[in-house]
């Protein structure tokens, strides 16, 4: 569906996309990772041909995607980072306006734009102005004039920023559909819940390089990341740590007052062997919590940055 | 496609705030505030008495040039003997002002390189006399400037030369209703004109993908850009030129004003003056790189120096180019409007050479869109 081969784009000095790969398959929910300033956003402006690039090829559709490609952006769906609407047109009008640039009936258009409302739970301000929208609902807006001409492939530069977790999960579950309608979607997003629950395929990318892809467990497969076990101890010596240190499965252990945190090894879960350890020594265990690797462990692993202030 | 970009950049247009406040509510309300300020100088529409004016000989009488006889000469109606001006000679500036407070002379005019007029109050009276005064300036300095160029200039050509000025404007309060201060409203409606560039600047920014976000998403659907650039356009001048005749409607129908006989050239003229400041919005918007708020800055600053230029704010300013700097009042898109519309106050005629040279303007603008426009790519957007 997308195909982007060795891009490079360069702003001035400025290494945007360093050789850059990107291959959507049809009906995939494509997830794109990165911290701030990764390029995210200049591929996807790559893509649509908004951007000149200095080298590499990209093709959309098995095309190659040129300003003029009419034909092809008639199928494609954009919802932009930046919110981009008409101040002076109310809700209802800016989606009419913008799915009126792909669609001519008028007839139809009224459906497809009420449609997109309901998507984005936008009944009960048909009538506002962008500017008497609340941030959230402004991107809620932003994201119904990126869809309601029912692209086959739809770009999402994330779009639930801002956007409150009910309304969010009732947007990614609308994607979802779409996607079991035979869209494809290419998500960026800070949110990695959203991404781990939401994507069949991800590409993690810093630098303009993309560092990692995969499907979600193959990420966590490919760095050496396991589970890890938080456990407060009631009574434990010195020589109890060490002795847990020495185990064959724990590949870190932090200690914080009475609380361990162990790192295990990856493969199957260790647990059990550590209860039964444990036990073994008359340790009594106050409390356990067992935490699985996320994305952005992996993240974190790869690029050595978290990829938001706070998960 | 057409028709949607169309019709709701009519709507975006209509409910665009600075637009509807400098292309209708300030020409609207300034045209009031002139009716006001002028309303009781022409009730008089005739000035059938000659003016008292006191006058101030210079230090140093020039013997090739006397104001006073000039002043004095001025017939008062088409024919007759009677004088427009009746002059009483002051002492000094001191006596002027005394005899212009105790009302014995409607003003007074203190001769000495560019003659000074004083007086206490405006009427119809005062007014004349400035316009005197300001015509015999210019007729000064057409006379100056062809000595200049020629100084064995034969004479019958300097008479030709101020016979196209038209000379007579003063006697022509007698002539027909159109007043000296129809030139305020007819800046008024210039400045309206010009006004529309930032319309057009603003057409461009929302249609192209690296000025504005909107641009980006227009430029990533189906529709081109030459297709959304003219729909939303047209819409848009449409809009302007519509504002520009209620002003004008404004002004003939509700003030009363009487802006010359040929009311449809004069539609023909504000259209194609609106189309004219509209594509130079355009033009600017296309080559000037940088954010929207940067275009707009540079709209707004060439719409003021044009309209600074054309002497809107000061008719010193407009002369002062016209005679040391010709080649840029003529290539000024604010001149060329203010211009037309001042042609049918001085010349009462249809002087298609201005209309002509605004649709030329109109071409090159338009011109320049085209060239700049075609830009697809973006290095940044
Ligand atoms: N128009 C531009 N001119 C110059 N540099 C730019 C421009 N746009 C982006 N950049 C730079 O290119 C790099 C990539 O930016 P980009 O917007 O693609 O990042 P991103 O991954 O989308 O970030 P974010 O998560 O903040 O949206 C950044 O270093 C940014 O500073
Ligand atoms: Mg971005």
């Amino acid at each position: 569906m997308i195909q982007m081969n060795g891009v490079v784009k360069r702003y001035k000095e400025l290494v945007a996309l360093d050789h850059f790969d990107l291959h959507v398959q049809a009906r995939e929910i494509y997830g794109l990772l990165g911290p701030n300033g990764s390029g995210k956003s200049t591929a996807i402006n790559c893509m649509l041909a908004l951007l000149t690039i200095q080298k590499g090829d990209i093709t959309v559709f098995g095309q190659q995607m040129k300003p003029t490609s009419y034909a092809l952006k008639r199928d494609i769906g954009l919802v932009p980072q930046e919110v981009a609407l008409m101040e002076e047109l109310n809700v209802q009008e800016n989606i009419d306006y913008f799915c009126g640039l792909y669609v001519a009936d008028v007839r139809k258009r009224k459906q497809l734009v009420d449609e997109a409302i309901a998507f984005c739970g936008l009944e009960k301000f048909r009538k506002f102005l962008p500017k008497k929208l609340s941030g959230g609902l402004k991107r809620r807006l932003n994201i119904a004039c990126g869809i309601a001409h029912k692209p086959r492939l739809l770009i999402l530069d994330e779009p639930t920023v801002a956007v409150d977790p009910q309304s969010r999960n009732s947007i990614l579950e609308g994607i979802r559909q779409l996607n079991q309608h035979g869209v494809t979607v290419l998500y960026t997003s800070h949110y990695m819940e959203e991404v781990e629950q939401l994507c069949t395929m991800i590409t993690i990318m810093d630098k303009g390089k993309a560092i990692l892809t995969g499907t979600k467990d193959e990420l966590k497969a490919s760095v050496n990341l396991g589970d890890q076990v938080r456990i407060r101890l009631v009574n434990h010596s010195r020589q109890d740590v060490d002795a847990i240190r020495q185990l064959p499965f724990i590949s870190r252990v932090d200690v914080q007052e009475d609380t361990l945190v162990l790192d295990m090894t990856r493969g199957e879960s260790k647990v059990a062997g550590l209860i039964n350890f444990l036990e073994q020594r008359d340790i009594a265990i106050g409390e356990m919590s067992l935490r699985q690797p996320t994305l952005n462990d992996v993240f974190l692993e790869v690029t050595g940055k978290e990829l938001r202030d706070s998960v | 496609m057409f028709r949607t970009v169309f019709q709701y950049n009519l709507l975006i247009t209509l409910r665009q705030k600075s637009v509807l406040f400098w292309s209708l509510a300030f020409p609207l309300l300034l045209s009031t505030f002139f009716s006001m300020a002028f309303s009781n100088i022409y009730t008089a529409e005739i000035i059938r008495e000659p003016i008292p004016v006191a006058y101030v000989a210079p230090a140093q009488v020039n013997p090739l040039y006397n104001l006073k006889d000039i002043l004095g000469d001025i017939p008062l109606g088409q024919d007759g003997e009677a004088r427009l001006l009746e002059l009483h000679t002051a002492e000094n500036t001191e006596q002027a002002r005394t005899m212009v407070l105790d009302g014995q002379v409607a003003a007074a005019v203190m001769d000495g390189g560019l003659p000074q007029l004083m007086t206490n109050r405006v009427g119809p009276q005062q007014v004349v006399v400035k316009q005197v005064l300001d015509q015999v300036d210019a007729t000064k300095q057409t006379i100056t400037g062809l000595m200049r160029q020629n100084p064995l200039i034969p004479v019958s050509h300097i008479a030709a030369e101020l016979n196209q000025m038209d000379y007579t404007q003063t006697a022509s309060i007698n002539r027909d209703r159109m007043t000296p201060d129809s030139i305020y409203y007819f800046a008024l409606l210039a400045m309206t004109c010009l006004g529309a560039c930032s319309a057009g600047a603003m057409i461009v920014i929302l249609q192209q993908a690296d000025k504005s976000a909107e641009g980006a998403r227009g430029a990533i659907s189906p529709a081109s850009k030459w297709l959304r650039v003219a729909a939303a356009g047209t819409a848009s001048w449409l809009v302007q030129v519509a504002m520009s005749f209620i002003v004008l409607a404004y002004m003939t129908l509700v003030l009363g004003k009487h802006l010359g006989d040929n009311i449809p050239y004069l539609l023909v003229i504000l259209a194609v003056g609106t189309l004219m400041g509209f594509l130079l919005g355009m033009a600017v918007a296309c080559m000037v790189r940088g954010s929207a708020n940067a275009i707009l800055g540079v709209t707004t600053s060439v719409y003021l120096f044009s309209s600074f230029l054309t002497g809107l704010m000061s008719d010193r300013v407009k002369r002062l180019v016209d005679t040391s700097l010709p080649w840029l009042s003529r290539i000024n898109p604010g001149t060329m409007i203010v211009d037309a519309l001042y042609s049918l106050y001085y010349y009462r005629e249809n002087n298609y050479q201005y209309l002509i040279s605004m649709l030329l303007a109109c071409a090159l603008f338009a011109a320049v869109v085209a060239v700049t426009l075609g830009r697809r790519y973006h290095d940044s957007i």
